[in-house]
Order: structure tokens, then C-alpha cells, then sequence
């Protein structure tokens, strides 16, 4: 009997997650996908209201039945009010940071709310954020719930399914519905060196920038320190006479390039291989080395800074 | 369904969430200062007053130790000061201290949500003290302030206080016509449920106490309490026929006329003959604590669930405890009891063995001269006629066992009692079967609305005899002492009118009298319609609306109730829908869109509201100055900084009244 119940209270959750809406951001939660059950608040709130009916009539008083019956009222439209305020909630939108694998990924949920009056006192929870987050979405301007998931390997990561759910206005009755926006966020794989240098395995000769080949590089001018740029680059004879930091510049095409090989990683086995070369992507961005990724359908040309670093790490998540 | 549930909104409160907890304790609270003892208001006042304090020192919650040690302390001050813990008084006493002591507690959400239930329980039992108009606005208030709390507490941690204010009259208001419906549809059980309490009587108005010993209706006669109002379904009876009837008195012991439980057993209640039309009254009765149910001389029927009793008054199943409305039909003209049970005579010639022997002597002197009754009753009228009585407020004192004697011959001066309780004894003496009834005599007109009201200051006592072929006549000796009370009112007629109360007199119609005057005819309204609607006049309702019992009406209730939150709904989705913008200002600028759409000028996405505007006028040179003003203001109160609200409502005029017409050929059709 138990486990018959279990079967259908499963099959019926089942069937409502199958009814959530779904699909890319934004998602509308329609009306009818919208659940509601009395709280633990709204049963004692009842069981008052009964006790109060009864004093109310042991009494023929007629102020105990109005007020009775007028917060009996209250809570019904609190009903109301509570499914209106997730009926047409929109989920704009759902983005996450890049992760390395075994850390925790961030979703950033945007729920877009032109309501007035506004909605209040809503929920976000899903993945492992299980108590979830509490989102103001005030009538002008959007709200945030930051979703966590923990992640195993790399790869795309899908965005957890998530329960929206809210006990405003009178906290008698909680609301809640489902939704599975379409959206992913990267999972790089974790940085895990075991090779030591590239130099020592598999580079393919035109080198890697060593140490004592690095200061020859040509002198090709100064220009202005911006925040961000090394300060070991800082040219203090330069900055002198200008009385701003100075910094030198060297031209690009002098500047050696690493070349992070998959193929020359046979020690390896491949996820250990991508490890590897996320962790010489890490450690050559550090460097401010200019650096290319070759892999076996894939070639990033030599390049440094940021947006090449992930393009790289992009490129080792989805290998 | 969902296994994984978020926890409750908010767990823990703020200080200023427990500060205005605090403070909503004490407003529901206060009027129980007026209904506790002083040391209970006292202590709860202390122990709230210490909980702000400490909340504004930011001292933390007291240990447990101190919270059981001052629970303990609490039961028992009731304990000892009450004797108990349950019933009205003491039972609210103890909620109120729990209550006061439970908010140095509440920081969890549960703590909180058991203050304010208990705050709806307080509010509760404010009414069973008072049902007074001003108790209605308190319901409003308290019932808006519990339920902004709800709401608070479950809007966020970014939501402003502002808005649960906001929140929850919107919910209320919505919720009025479903609790209309419940207030009129929902069955109401008659009487009490377990009982009443027994110590309300605290609280009581004193009305006619079912005894009369000499002073008892002068000091009725000192209120000017509402007693009870009565509208007349057409003409109101002459002065004379004012008497309002009430318990009937037939024993006589020490001094004192009273009902003994053995008159209900012995008498059955009496065989009324109307003659000629009757007259037909609408009583709201103020709670008495008794059972009486007053009515006009000579009652024929109140409500049926009622009791006749053996004098012929009505009497409710239960003391009064509540405004009671009822139609009660009587006959001016009748005839009560032609024939007399032996029983009845018995008991309407007892007199104690020993005491007045001088009335006694009189009645006999009477009764040898005469062997008629009405000869009797004659004599009797003249001596009091010419016995130069004295009819006031403050009689001097009378010996107990001898009331009858001092007052007819030493003191001479008495209230009405001393007159139907003298007269009484006189006839039983000489041997003519004779009660005296205990009611109100006279009404006085309201100045507003078509109704009379009776008050305490109209009680009255008065005597009935039996006279063979007429049965039960009515025999006023006060107005043989004092003629002008009947004719004129209680005013003209004692001696000592300063000592009647304020609207008792009403000789000096002043605007304070006019004033009180409209306040008694909301007060009417007020009980008329509202305090008196109870199980009774509930079925008349439904006999008048066809509703066959309670499961008819249960239903059309549930359809009443459903079809109302069905347009609850509507409304807030249309008032809740998402395209609706927060700005009026933006709204009103979309209002032009719409309105420039319907012309086939509809704006093209990306485009500004001035290079619209260029293209509007471009195409339609007419509305050039128009909506080049337009889109400068909105572009204006888009992007500037410090706008003034003139302005902005200045646009909103002016967009409102912005009503492009299509190009000027007419079309057909």
C-alpha cells in the first residue's frame, strides 16, 4: 500500500515536471502551471478560525462572527493573491560563470517582473541550493537568484530544474510551479598538472618562451601604464622623464609562442591530457605568454589575454 | 509533491520587526485595561513596556530560567487573584500576561505567527465585553495590522513596511463582500455552545432584577441606559397605554415582592382574549443578563421559541446575554384570566402571617365597608389620590418588616415601588387577588429615524387585580399619587427631577441633547442591523428568500462565496497583468503609441520618441505642434534629472486629451 501510494504521488510529480515550462529563456510560467497547498501557518491559521466560529456562536456575538468571517475572507483571497503572484512570472533569463570541473557552479537566474503591485517574497531553488534563494524583483527593475550546482567533469553543465515558489502574501498558502529553462553554462576541465613544464614532453620545437630568451625581445616602444599591466614592465628611467608610469613595450611579432599539443600528450589518457593543457593555459596566462592550442579537429592561432584563455578552456570543455 | 520545500520565508525577525510586534500587542490590548483588574494591566503593561525597552537597548532575549520563573509567576497572580484560570475575566487576564511574555521570546518565524493568532484571540474577546460601534473600528484596525504583519512576514527581506500596510488593506477590501456573504448565509447555531461564564455579571447593565424592594427601581431610575428601542407598526399607543411588561411579582416576604420557584408549577400561564386590533412592535432589546423579554400591555405573542410565564410576560430560553430583535404583538384592549384557578387566587391573596398592621387594619376597614373589589380598589385610589404622597427619588427608609405601615402612614414619600407594593399588600388585605408587575412606563421619541426608545430611567412597577367578569385589570397607584407620570414623564412628576439622569429628563432640548439623540440613532442602526442579527432573525431571512434549511443555504453560500472569488481573481490578474507599467508616465506615452497605432502611425521598433514624433508629423502635418510638444515633454521626463511632479502630471494631462483622428475623408459606414 505504501509503496503503491509512493508510486502515484511519483508518477503525479512526474507528470507535472513533464508539464513545466520549458525551453529557452524567457519562459512565462503560465497560470494553469501553478500550484498551491495550505501551509503549516495555514493550518493553524484554520484551526484559529475554527475556534474562533465556535466562541463566536457560544457567544451570539456578532463583532467575534464579522471577524471571523472577514479574516476567513482574507485568507481566501490571500489564495488569490498568492497564485497571482507567480501566474506570468517571466524568467528573462539564466547564465553561469564558467566553472572548472569539481567546483561549484553559479546560475544566475533574472526573473523580470513588471507586476504592480509587485511580486514579493519569491523563491528560487533548485540543484543544490535546496533552501533556496530569496529574489526582489520589485516592479522596475529585474530580480536575481543565484542557483548552485555542483559540477563532476567538464562539459556543458544543464541548468538544474527549478522551483519558483512564494508564500506571499499571508504565508496560509504556499505557491509553487516548475520550470526548465533551456540553458547551460562550461565546465572546463580542472587544472591538473602532471607532466611539470611543456617543455619536457612533446613541444614542438618552436619553443617555448624560457627565461633568458624572454628580456631580448625586441624593444619596440613605451606606452602608458594601464591597471592590469605587469609592473615588472614598468620602465622607471622612462617613467621619470614623463612623470607618468611608463611602461615598454615589445612587439608582438618578436614574442615566442608555446604551442600546447593533445596529440604530443600520448602519456596521458585524454581527460588527464585536457587537464594538463588547461592547467599550461592557466600558468601561460599567467605569464602573459602568447600561447596557441592545438587539438586533434581543432587549432587556436597563438594569442594572449582573457577572451583567448577561455576560448581555449571552451575549446578543452566541449573536446 | 515537492520533497525538497524551501524553509519558511523568514526565520529569524529583526529588532524592529519584534518592536512593532510589541507595539501591536499593546494597541489590540488596550481596551482590556477597562475589563481587567488594575493588576494585570498593570503587569502586562510592564512586561511589554520591558520588552521594548530591552529591544531598544539591544539586550538579547532573556534566559529560559527567567521566562518559566515569570510564566509560573503569571499563572499563579491569576491563580491567586481569580481563584481560577478559565472563564472570561480570568481566562483573558492569563492570555493577555502569556501573551506579554511570549514576546520576549519571538524570534523565530513559528513565535511569531503563534503572537499574532493569539493576537486574533485577544481582539476575540474584546468583544465579548463590548460590541459598541468603536469596537467595530477597533476589529478594522486590528484586523488590518495582524494581517500586515502576515504580510511583512512573508514579503522579503527588501519589501518595505509601506507596502505590507498596502498589501493587506487591499486583501481585507477584497475580502469584505466574501465575508458579507459568510456573516448573513453562514448558519448560525442558536445558544451557547458549553455554557456561559458565570462572572460576566461584572460587566452587566443592571436592568429589572425579577425582585422589588423598596429603592430597587429608584436606582434603576438613575440610568438613562438604553433599555431597549421599539418601533411601532403604525400609530404609536397613547401615553397611557405606554406600559411595557415585565416579570411579574406575586410573593411578598420581608419587604420584598419576588417570583418563588413554586409560581411556574402551581399556574399555568393565562388565557389571553384580545379585543380589537392588536398592536404590532419591533424590540431590540439591550443584553439584561435576565430572561425578560419586555413587550407592550398585554403581550400576545413574541418570537415562538419563547416561554409564557404564569403573570404573562416572555421569557427567553437563556439570560440575555446579547442585543436580541423581535416582533412582539399586544392587545390594548383584553381580558386575562375571566375565571381564576384556585391556585392562582391562593397565591395572589398570600400574605406573611405577621407585619403592617395598620395596612391591615385599613384593608379591612375597606373591605367591611364594601363587599365589591372595584368599591375596594376605589377606596384604595382615593387614599392614595389624597393622602398628600410625595412621589421621589429618595424616599426616606422604611423598616423591613414593616415597610407597607411607614410608608403609608409615616414617610409618606416613596417611588413607584412603595405605591404598587402598598397597594398590592392593601388589596391582598381586604381579599381581592392582586400581583404586582414589574416593567417600563412611557418612550420617549427619537429626533431622528422612526422609532421610541425606552430607558432604565422608565422602569416602573405597578399592580394588576383580579376583578370578577374582567379578569386582570391594571391599577396604577403611582399615577393616583402622581398623575403627571404617566402624562408627562417621569420628569414632571418626581419631586427631585435634578436626581434623574441627563436624557431621562430631556426638558432642556440643548444641542448636547440633539447631539446624544444622533448618536442614538446610529447606535440604533448600529444594533438594529448588525448586533442583532443572530439565529431567529436568520431564518426569517431565509424564510423571505426561499431558502429552505441550512444545507440550501450552505449551498447558495458556497456559489455566492466561489462566484465572488472568481472576480477576485479576474481583478487581480487584470490589476496584476505584467505589460502594466509602474510609471504613469511611460503608461501615458504608450497610450499615444496605441492611440497613433489605431491611425496606422505605429512607432517602428528602435525608434526615438522625437524621430517618431518627425515621422508623425511628416506624415500627418496637422498634428505637428501636438506631438512634437508631446514627445519634447516625454523625452524630457525620460532623460532629465529633478523633474517636478507638475510636470509629469502636466504630460499626462495633456497626453490624455491627445486623440488623433484618422485623414479626413470620411469613410462609409
Amino acid at each position: 500500500m505504501a509503496s503503491l501510494t509512493r508510486r502515484l504521488a511519483d508518477r503525479i510529480e512526474a507528470s507535472i515536471r513533464r508539464r513545466a515550462p520549458s525551453g529557452r529563456p524567457p519562459l512565462r510560467i503560465p497560470a494553469r502551471r501553478v500550484y498551491i497547498l495550505p501551509s503549516g501557518t495555514g493550518a493553524l491559521f484554520g484551526v484559529l478560525l475554527l475556534v474562533m466560529l465556535a466562541g463566536a456562536t457560544n457567544y451570539g456575538n456578532n463583532l467575534a462572527f464579522s471577524l471571523t468571517f472577514w479574516l476567513a475572507a482574507a485568507a481566501l483571497v490571500s489564495m488569490h493573491r498568492a497564485h497571482r503572484n507567480l501566474a506570468g512570472l517571466e524568467l528573462a533569463g539564466v547564465r553561469a560563470e564558467p566553472v572548472f570541473a569539481g567546483e561549484t557552479a553559479i546560475f544566475d537566474v533574472e526573473l523580470a517582473s513588471r507586476a504592480r503591485p509587485p511580486r514579493r517574497g519569491l523563491y528560487v531553488s533548485g540543484g543544490a541550493s535546496e533552501t533556496g534563494t530569496a529574489v526582489s524583483a520589485a516592479s522596475d527593475r529585474n530580480g536575481y537568484a543565484r542557483i548552485a550546482k555542483a559540477t563532476h567533469g567538464r562539459g556543458r553543465l544543464v541548468c538544474p530544474r527549478l522551483t519558483i515558489s512564494s508564500r506571499y502574501p499571508m504565508g496560509l498558502f504556499r505557491c509553487w510551479s516548475y520550470a526548465t529553462p533551456e540553458a547551460h553554462g562550461l565546465v572546463y576541465p580542472a587544472p591538473i598538472d602532471r607532466l611539470g613544464e611543456p617543455t619536457s614532453a612533446g613541444d614542438t620545437g618552436d619553443g617555448h618562451l624560457d627565461r633568458s630568451r624572454r628580456g631580448e625581445a625586441l624593444f619596440s616602444g613605451h606606452r602608458r601604464f594601464h591597471s592590469g599591466d605587469s609592473r615588472r614592465r614598468i620602465d622607471w628611467k622612462a617613467s621619470a622623464r614623463t612623470d607618468e608610469l611608463m611602461i615598454t613595450e615589445h612587439s608582438e611579432t618578436q614574442t615566442p609562442t608555446h604551442w600546447f599539443d593533445y596529440d604530443t600528450l600520448t602519456a596521458l589518457a585524454p581527460e588527464a591530457r585536457l587537464s594538463q593543457l588547461a592547467y599550461w593555459i592557466l600558468a601561460a596566462d599567467r605569464r602573459g605568454a602568447v600561447y596557441g592550442l592545438r587539438l586533434p579537429k581543432h587549432t587556436l592561432a597563438p594569442a594572449t589575454g582573457p577572451a583567448h584563455r577561455c576560448a581555449c578552456l571552451e575549446a578543452l570543455a566541449l573536446f | 509533491m515537492a520533497r525538497r520545500r524551501p524553509k519558511p520565508a523568514v526565520s529569524t525577525t529583526s529588532r524592529g520587526e519584534r518592536l512593532a510586534l510589541t507595539s501591536i500587542v499593546a494597541f489590540i490590548g488596550l481596551p482590556h485595561i477597562g475589563h481587567l483588574p488594575f493588576w494585570v494591566s498593570l503587569a502586562t503593561a510592564a512586561l511589554l513596556a520591558w520588552n521594548a525597552v530591552r529591544l531598544l537597548l539591544g539586550r538579547p532575549t532573556p534566559p529560559g530560567l527567567v521566562r518559566a520563573l515569570l510564566t509560573a509567576a503569571g499563572v499563579g497572580a491569576v491563580l491567586m487573584g481569580f481563584g481560577r484560570i478559565n472563564g472570561q475575566t480570568a481566562g483573558v487576564a492569563l492570555l493577555m500576561l502569556m501573551l506579554a511574555l511570549k514576546l520576549t521570546e519571538t524570534v523565530r518565524y513559528r513565535d511569531v505567527v503563534v503572537v499574532l493568532a493569539l493576537c486574533c484571540f485577544v481582539l476575540v474577546t474584546q468583544f465579548l465585553f463590548s460590541q459598541s460601534l468603536g469596537m467595530a473600528l477597533y476589529l478594522v484596525a486590528g484586523s488590518w495590522l495582524v494581517v500586515a504583519a502576515f504580510v511583512h512576514l512573508h514579503a522579503g527581506d527588501d519589501a518595505p513596511p509601506r507596502a505590507a500596510a498596502a498589501e493587506s488593506a487591499r486583501l481585507l477590501a477584497l475580502a469584505i463582500p466574501v465575508a458579507a456573504a459568510l456573516f448573513v448565509l453562514f448558519p448560525r447555531l442558536p445558544g451557547p455552545l458549553w455554557g456561559l461564564p458565570a462572572n460576566n455579571d461584572g460587566t452587566a447593565r443592571t436592568g429589572l432584577s425579577g425582585t422589588m424592594s423598596p429603592g430597587s427601581i429608584a436606582d434603576l431610575a438613575r440610568s438613562d441606559a438604553v433599555a431597549f428601542r421599539v418601533r411601532f407598526d403604525g400609530p404609536a399607543p397613547p401615553p397611557a397605554a405606554r406600559y411595557w411588561r415585565g416579570p411579574v411579582l406575586w410573593n411578598f416576604d420581608h419587604g420584598t415582592w419576588h417570583t418563588g420557584p413554586g409560581v411556574a408549577r402551581t399556574i399555568t400561564p393565562p388565557r389571553v382574549d384580545a379585543q380589537g386590533r392588536g398592536v404590532r412592535t419591533d424590540i431590540t432589546l439591550a443584553p439584561s443578563h435576565k430572561p425578560w423579554l419586555i413587550a407592550l400591555d398585554m403581550p400576545l405573542t413574541t418570537a415562538t421559541a419563547h416561554r409564557r410565564t404564569a403573570g404573562g410576560n416572555w421569557v427567553a430560553p437563556h439570560p440575555i446575554d446579547q442585543r436580541v430583535r423581535y416582533i412582539a404583538r399586544s392587545a390594548l384592549h383584553y381580558t386575562v384570566d375571566a375565571e381564576l384557578a384556585p391556585a392562582a387566587r391562593r397565591l395572589a391573596l398570600a400574605l406573611p402571617a405577621t407585619g403592617n398592621p395598620r395596612a391591615r387594619a385599613l384593608a379591612h376597614r375597606w373591605a367591611n365597608h364594601d363587599h365589591d373589589a372595584r368599591a375596594i380598589v376605589h377606596s384604595a385610589l382615593d387614599f392614595f389620590r389624597q393622602g398628600r404622597f410625595r412621589y421621589t427619588l429618595n424616599p426616606p427608609r422604611t423598616s423591613r418588616d414593616n415597610s407597607v405601615d411607614d410608608f403609608l402612614f409615616t414617610t409618606r414619600a416613596g417611588f413607584c415601588e412603595h405605591f404598587a407594593g402598598a397597594f398590592t399588600f392593601l388589596m391582598r388585605a381586604a381579599g381581592v387577588p392582586a400581583r404586582v408587575v414589574t416593567g417600563y412606563q412611557g418612550a420617549q421619541r427619537a429626533s431622528i429615524g422612526d422609532y421610541w426608545i425606552v430607558r432604565d430611567s422608565d422602569a416602573h412597577a405597578w399592580s394588576e387585580v383580579w376583578l370578577a367578569g374582567a379578569g386582570w385589570v391594571r391599577v396604577d397607584p403611582t399615577a393616583a399619587a402622581a398623575p403627571k407620570r404617566i402624562a408627562d414623564g417621569i420628569t414632571a412628576a418626581v419631586t427631585d427631577s435634578g436626581d434623574l439622569p441627563y436624557m431621562a429628563g430631556g426638558h432642556d432640548r440643548d444641542a448636547w441633547y440633539h447631539a446624544r439623540m444622533l448618536w442614538d440613532a446610529v447606535d440604533a442602526g448600529w444594533n438594529r442591523w448588525f448586533l442583532a442579527y443572530g439565529p431567529a432573525l436568520q431564518q426569517r431571512l431565509f424564510a423571505a428568500l426561499g431558502i429552505a434549511g441550512f444545507g440550501t443555504a450552505i449551498a447558495v453560500l458556497t456559489g455566492l462565496v466561489v462566484g465572488t472569488l472568481a472576480l477576485v481573481s479576474l481583478w487581480l490578474a487584470w490589476h496584476m497583468r505584467a505589460e502594466r507599467e509602474a510609471d504613469p508616465v511611460v503608461r501615458a506615452w504608450r497610450r499615444i503609441e496605441r492611440r497613433l497605432a489605431r491611425i496606422g502611425l505605429a512607432r517602428h521598433t528602435g525608434e526615438t520618441p522625437v524621430g517618431y514624433a518627425r515621422r508623425v508629423a511628416a506624415t500627418r502635418p496637422a498634428l505637428t505642434r501636438q506631438i512634437t510638444d508631446l514627445a519634447a515633454r516625454y523625452a524630457r521626463l525620460r532623460y532629465a534629472a529633478n523633474i517636478e511632479s507638475a510636470e509629469r502630471r502636466e504630460f499626462i494631462r495633456r497626453a490624455r486629451r491627445f486623440h488623433p483622428r484618422r485623414t479626413g475623408e470620411t469613410r462609409a459606414g
